[in-house]
């Protein structure tokens, strides 16, 4: 008999391949958007919306595979955070159609550069701004701030706000819930903690706002 | 930034036809309509040859025979495109991330799939509005007023911005280029102050080694690897660490592992090839050579020189019949272009010698220095000397003392290149004769350039400025001669006042010099004083 399978490593071929093909199916839409058929708009979205959480949870998947298996250094490079937030929002607005309005908090005291790595974070922000898609009322909001040693980006939505058993959990593993955000939060965590500056880690936490809705912060140092 | 997108020429080279009408449907989604399409690295070559192009975006994966960091890097290495030129990388994997933040040359900015349409837009307006805040320090470089540049950039670094790493980059780089290492390493410390980000610390290592501090070198070199270990030009310079130190076996040892994780980088197996030969590791030097040549068939940029080291490897090996189908290729593969019938004329004539055939050797050798004589061939060193070789062979001895003597006085303090000369005369059987021929060139060379520099001591400026150029003029190749040509003449400058043509004399030596070796520790200290020269006289560079 030939060698045993190895599952991990099938599956994780196999998410590749899957996430390469909605990759594809994703172009498609794109092109269906373009030719702008009327009313139409909403279910492009919508198709769309749901395109983007799967190759993200792929992603995530993939990412988490290699965090378990010790192999993934964030790729640390200069960005600014002003820039960076803009293509976060994009994103957010492509998925949308105008249903929820997204908002970009002018930088008030962001620092014109930090280095992170970039597409790790974009990955671990879209993660809560579609959990926001899915709980806001009318509106998110994005912003990006100095916080002491640490650059701040949050996420913040007008919905009912974090269950109490979400805000009391841990981060540190993931946590299999009905609507999936669970895995989601561990893994926005784990980016943050793999961003590393001296003796400082990255860290992400959850919030209620005083007013109304759900606060994503992510901290990186 | 608003920009007319209906005015800028795209070229879009990705090897998956859908990919390429995608992409050709995004653009066209917000106004560019200047479109042409590429399935390989060396279509998308032959358009750029063509045609200028505002915006390039390539798939980073090109089926089998090349990626978009290779197809990136000959662009910018052979003045393809301009450093105005917009080059997004398109790619599907997470992996190029890690191959971006290790590598010398960067595209502008690289987009993993899939993206939209808005993206993609907002990326380009973005890296266009940074072209723009860059656009005097890339004119300045691309008319080579260097010193101007620096000076620019310098002053961009004052005022913290989005871009001030990157004009940190760009200012280091262009230290460098210009022989100030100490300059540049003080930058590149800068960088690693704020954050030990790959390229920084490579630089930093690049310094040392230039610097000949080689234990500073590996020690850094060996953590960026450990941290980074896709960072192949890490492994490049460390086998050349190794290789200043003597250290042959490990500088081997070093390039294996990045050959391994990246064998289809040309320029790595050539200098994996050559150092095997040196270490006598003829079996891993034709490895290394072989895959040069084969992937170089398809490539636009491939070297005579490739096949002749392929088959100077056959040869050595005694397997005479590849080294001679080695050199069969090279002529159709170069259409018979002087160059490659000069070097497959040379590598021919010392084949035949060895499997016996002297008639044909005789040939082969007529026609290499019939070919010599009538075109211009840039004198290749090895080339030479096996062209010398060849000579012996058939007892033009003549010719063969006056290639290398030639060699000897263009290349007087190379001790390698000196004792493959000696040789050469002693397989001859005239050792002797070969021995005072060139150790008597060598002196007489030493004796020039110490009398020069003796007259300038004694203040006979002008005996000096005269005995060193004419030095030069005769030796244009000897790069301890035009650096002490230049000091002359400038010297010259410095004390009996400005004197435009030994200004322009002296620039042209130095220009000479950095093709030929940047790092030459005479060429920083010469450099500099052309500077403080133009300086004093207020003259703009």
């Amino acid at each position: 008999m030939s060698a045993p399978l190895d599952l991990n490593a099938l599956a994780a071929s196999s998410i590749h391949e899957v996430k390469n093909l909605l990759g594809q199916l994703t172009l498609s839409l794109e092109e269906i958007a373009q030719a702008q058929c009327p009313g139409t708009e909403q279910e492009v979205a919508s198709a769309r919306f749901a395109c983007s959480r799967i190759v993200d949870r792929l992603t995530e998947m993939l990412i988490l595979y290699k965090l378990d298996g010790g192999f993934l250094k964030p790729s640390i490079a200069a960005h600014s955070p002003g820039d960076f937030l803009e293509d976060v929002m994009l994103a957010a607005k492509n998925l949308t159609a105008g249903r929820i309005a997204i908002h970009l908090e002018p930088p008030t005291n962001a620092p014109e550069f930090w280095f992170f790595d970039r597409d790790l974070t974009e990955s671990a922000l879209m993660n809560a701004v579609h959990n926001a898609l899915l709980h806001a009322n009318s509106q998110i909001k994005l912003s990006a701030e100095l916080d002491g040693e640490f650059l701040l980006f949050r996420v913040a939505d007008d919905g009912a706000g974090y269950p109490t058993e979400v805000l009391k959990a841990t981060l540190d593993e993931p946590r299999v819930s009905q609507q999936g955000s669970g895995l989601g939060l561990f893994f926005a965590s784990s980016v943050a903690q793999a961003h590393h500056n001296k003796e400082r880690h990255g860290k992400v936490s959850l919030d209620n706002s005083k007013s109304q809705g759900a606060v994503f912060s992510l901290y990186l140092p | 930034m608003e920009i007319n997108f209906a005015e800028k020429r795209v070229l879009i080279i990705d090897d998956h036809p859908g990919m390429r009408s995608s992409m050709r449907a995004i653009l066209g989604g917000f106004g560019v309509v200047l479109i042409e399409m590429s399935g390989t690295a060396n279509d998308g070559i032959r358009r750029l040859q063509a045609k200028t192009f505002d915006i390039i975006i390539c798939d980073y994966f090109l089926g089998d025979s090349s990626d978009g960091q290779q197809l990136l890097e000959q662009l910018r290495r052979n003045n393809l495109i301009s450093l105005s030129t917009v080059f997004i990388m398109v790619t599907a994997e997470r992996v190029y991330e890690k191959v971006v933040s290790a590598v010398e040359l960067a595209p502008d900015d690289y987009l993993i799939k899939p993206f939209s349409g808005e993206v993609l837009r907002s990326r380009l307006e973005r890296i266009m509005s940074k072209k723009l805040a860059f656009a005097t320090i890339y004119s300045l470089i691309e008319d080579g007023k260097l010193a101007e540049a620096t000076q620019v950039c310098k002053e961009l670094t004052k005022h913290q911005n989005k871009y001030t790493i990157d004009i940190l980059r760009l200012l280091a780089e262009l230290y460098v280029t210009q022989g100030k290492f100490d300059e540049a390493q003080d930058v590149y410390q800068q960088v690693v102050a704020l954050r030990a980000v790959p390229w920084a610390r490579m630089g930093l290592a690049t310094m040392f080694h230039y610097k000949n501090r080689h234990h500073e070198a590996e020690e850094l070199l060996e953590e960026v690897i450990d941290e980074a270990p896709e960072y192949m030009a890490a492994y490049d310079l460390l086998s050349k660490v190794c290789e200043s130190q003597e250290k042959n076996d490990r500088a081997q040892q070093v390039l294996e592992r990045a050959v391994a994780a990246s064998p289809l980088i040309a320029h790595r197996q050539k200098e994996m090839g050559q150092l095997a030969m040196r270490n006598g590791d003829m079996e891993a030097a034709e490895k290394a050579f072989e895959s040069v040549v084969t992937r170089g068939k398809t490539s636009f940029f491939r070297s005579a020189d490739d096949y002749a080291n392929l088959s100077r490897v056959q040869m050595e090996r005694g397997k005479h019949k590849e080294a001679l189908s080695t050199l069969r290729d090279v002529r159709t593969s170069f259409n018979g272009s002087p160059e490659a019938e000069f070097t497959a004329a040379v590598m021919e004539s010392l084949i035949h010698t060895k499997s016996g055939d002297t008639e044909a050797s005789a040939k082969a050798l007529e026609n290499a220095l019939t070919i010599q004589k009538t075109n211009q061939i840039p004198a290749d060193e090895n080339l030479s000397l096996d062209l010398a070789k060849a000579c012996f062979a058939h007892g033009k001895d003549e010719e063969a003392k006056d290639l290398l003597q030639k060699l000897v006085r263009n290349n007087h303090d190379s001790v390698a290149l000196i004792e493959k000369a000696k040789q050469i005369f002693v397989d001859a059987g005239k050792g002797d004769e070969g021995k005072s021929l060139i150790e008597g060139n060598v002196k007489e060379i030493i004796q020039l350039n110490n009398q020069g520099v003796m007259k300038a001591k004694e203040g006979d400026l002008d005996g000096s400025v005269q005995l060193l150029t004419e030095a030069a003029e005769k030796m244009p190749d000897n790069l301890q001669i035009i650096l002490n040509a230049a000091q002359a003449l400038l010297v010259h400058i410095d004390q009996r006042g400005w004197n435009e043509d030994y200004m322009a004399s002296a620039q042209r030596y130095l220009d000479t010099a950095r093709i030929k070796s940047a790092v030459h520790p005479k060429l920083l200290s010469v450099s500099k004083l052309a500077t403080e020269v133009t300086k004093k006289y207020g003259v703009a560079a």
